[in-house]
């Protein structure tokens, strides 16, 4: 049976805001970023954007979710991240009053040295990537790296990551994080996500618990259609990698909130805390 | 007269750091100094703890440590023990570790930091007691890049204290600080290189070796810490940044 749509969600206009970031103001947003880590905005949210997945893995495997980490990992191997986007809020989703809580971080990115297909070339174009801007003003993978590990958002029992279908996001984050070549198997990326984000929490797959317990079996919902559950209006914002950080975390409070941080059944979200979907939630 | 011929104690001149900045602890718990019985129970346990024992006299200490007692402790293992027993950090990380709390390990940064501020802070390079500096600052990297915490930027900013020493003639003091801090990532899966947090320090270090007109034995210094990492001289390309204006500012941010 279908539920009523909840009443739509209008957050304030500071909260729909992403901060741009190139190599000129790095410095100075991760100084307003590490601000906000330090006084109780402990929630952070990512998403990465990337050309796609271009390699295929050949051989014999464990498993199907092996495969799924085999895949991963050669593409992140392969591949740069053109954007990465990342969003902060306290626990209960409220963020600060003045001034940015979303970023996208633009990488340098250079075409020309990149495997790539004109057709994604054409779809990303479309999408508002302007990969002149990314040769000439892209900020340094390693600088931004740094500036990560520094932050306060790492390696700290402390912060709750949220993440959607979250296994490529994680990889090209810890990828960058590690400087080194992806772990050869999945235990070991898993040791690396654990170190570095001891509480990780798969919107996706939260999602796909609660609807399972209502509608067993239904198709996957995308994380636009997530948000027309909730209520949340379709902000054109929401389709920059920016925006989609801040659409999943302001999806992730909401569902939070709507459901007390519980299943249908009454257990909590954290059962399901540090499983990275497609990798280790079969 | 004879009186003024006297020598007064000297009056030690602080400065204020920059980048070096320590958060106070949340008070969550209040603290207090344990009572007499306690503080002797604790020391005792505290001077006959060793690897082999050790977690039959950690679980005593968890009992007799309360977390109300957490300030009073830190103070003293940061400044009885660690400040002048090297031989004996990995052991008192071990107690802190061990006691399994997050509170805990604040106060140890706190009482840590704030001990390497007063250092740090000494005007008068000649004055600085070099080994303690080191000793704490090997202590400081113990509690943190040895068991994978991160040293915040908020609190020390390593790369723009070695270009604000730079700048402000202090590499004497600073540069064996980061040496000795950076050291002990070597025991770090997480921190040891290719991270690139610890790569952009020894980067710094390694421009500041070939410009900085410095005395040997902070060459020394970058030396020992790169053949800690098992990694040759050449094996990291120094940053070109010392002499580009405002470059600290910059990347404070």
């Amino acid at each position: 049976k279908q539920l009523p749509l909840p009443p739509i969600i209008l957050p304030p206009p500071n909260h729909l805001f992403v901060r741009d970031v190139w190599n000129n103001n790095l410095h100075r947003e991760f100084a307003a970023i590490r601000k906000l880590v330090a006084s109780q905005y402990n929630y952070v949210s990512i998403s990465t954007e990337f050309v796609g997945t271009m390699a295929r893995p050949i051989g014999n495997f464990r498993s199907k979710t092996d495969y799924h980490y085999q895949t991963m990992r050669s593409n992140v191997d392969l591949l740069n991240p053109i954007q990465l986007g990342i969003s902060l809020s306290d626990s209960n989703g409220n963020k600060p009053d003045t001034g940015p809580s979303t970023w996208q971080f633009n990488f340098q990115f250079d075409i020309s040295q990149e495997m790539m297909s004109t057709e994604s070339i054409e779809l990303l174009r479309k999408s508002g990537i302007n990969f002149e801007e990314h040769v000439n003003a892209g900020v340094d993978v390693s600088e931004f790296a740094q500036l990560m590990i520094d932050s306060g958002l790492l390696l700290d029992s402390r912060i709750t990551w949220i993440t959607y279908h979250t296994a490529y996001d994680l990889g090209f984050l810890i990828n960058i994080i590690m400087n080194d070549p992806m772990p050869n198997n999945k235990e070991d990326f898993e040791w690396w996500v654990h170190k570095y984000m001891p509480n990780v929490y798969d919107l996706n797959l939260i999602h796909k618990v609660i609807r399972d317990f209502t509608q067993p079996g239904a198709p996957q919902l995308t994380l636009s259609a997530l948000a027309d559950e909730l209520g949340i209006p379709r902000f054109p914002l929401f389709t920059t990698t920016g925006g989609q950080s801040l659409l999943m975390l302001l999806a992730f409070c909401n569902l939070s909130k709507l459901s007390m941080h519980k299943f249908p059944n009454g257990t909590d979200f954290s059962k399901y805390k540090n499983v990275i979907y497609g990798i280790n939630g079969d | 007269s004879t009186t003024s011929d006297r020598e007064k104690p000297k009056q030690v001149e602080l400065i204020r750091l920059k980048y070096f900045s320590i958060d106070e602890v949340p008070p969550t718990i209040p603290q207090e100094n344990p009572p007499k019985d306690v503080v002797e129970k604790i020391l005792f346990i505290v001077n006959n703890i060793t690897m082999d024992n050790f977690e039959t006299k950690i679980s005593d200490l968890r009992q007799a440590l309360l977390p109300n007692y957490f300030s009073w402790f830190s103070t003293y293992l940061v400044v009885q023990r660690a400040k002048t027993e090297p031989n004996y950090h990995k052991l008192y990380s071990r107690v802190m570790t061990g006691i399994g709390s997050e509170i805990l390990h604040d106060y140890m940064l706190n009482v840590t930091l704030k001990q390497l501020y007063a250092l740090l802070a000494i005007k008068d390079v000649q004055m600085v007691d070099k080994k303690h500096l080191k000793n704490l600052a090997a202590w400081l990297g113990n509690i943190t890049l040895a068991i994978d915490r991160p040293i915040r930027h908020r609190q020390v900013a390593m790369r723009e204290m070695l270009l604000d020493s730079y700048q402000t003639q202090r590499l004497e003091v600073v540069v064996p600080f980061v040496c000795k801090v950076l050291q002990q990532a070597a025991d770090s899966k997480i921190f040891r290189p290719p991270n690139p947090w610890t790569v952009g320090i020894l980067r710094v270090l390694l421009e500041l070796n070939e410009k900085a007109n410095w005395k040997l034995s902070l060459t020394f210094e970058v030396e020992v810490l790169m053949k800690d990492f098992n990694l040759k001289m050449k094996d990291i390309k120094p940053t070109n940044i010392l002499n580009t204006p405002e470059i600290t500012e910059k990347i404070s941010g």
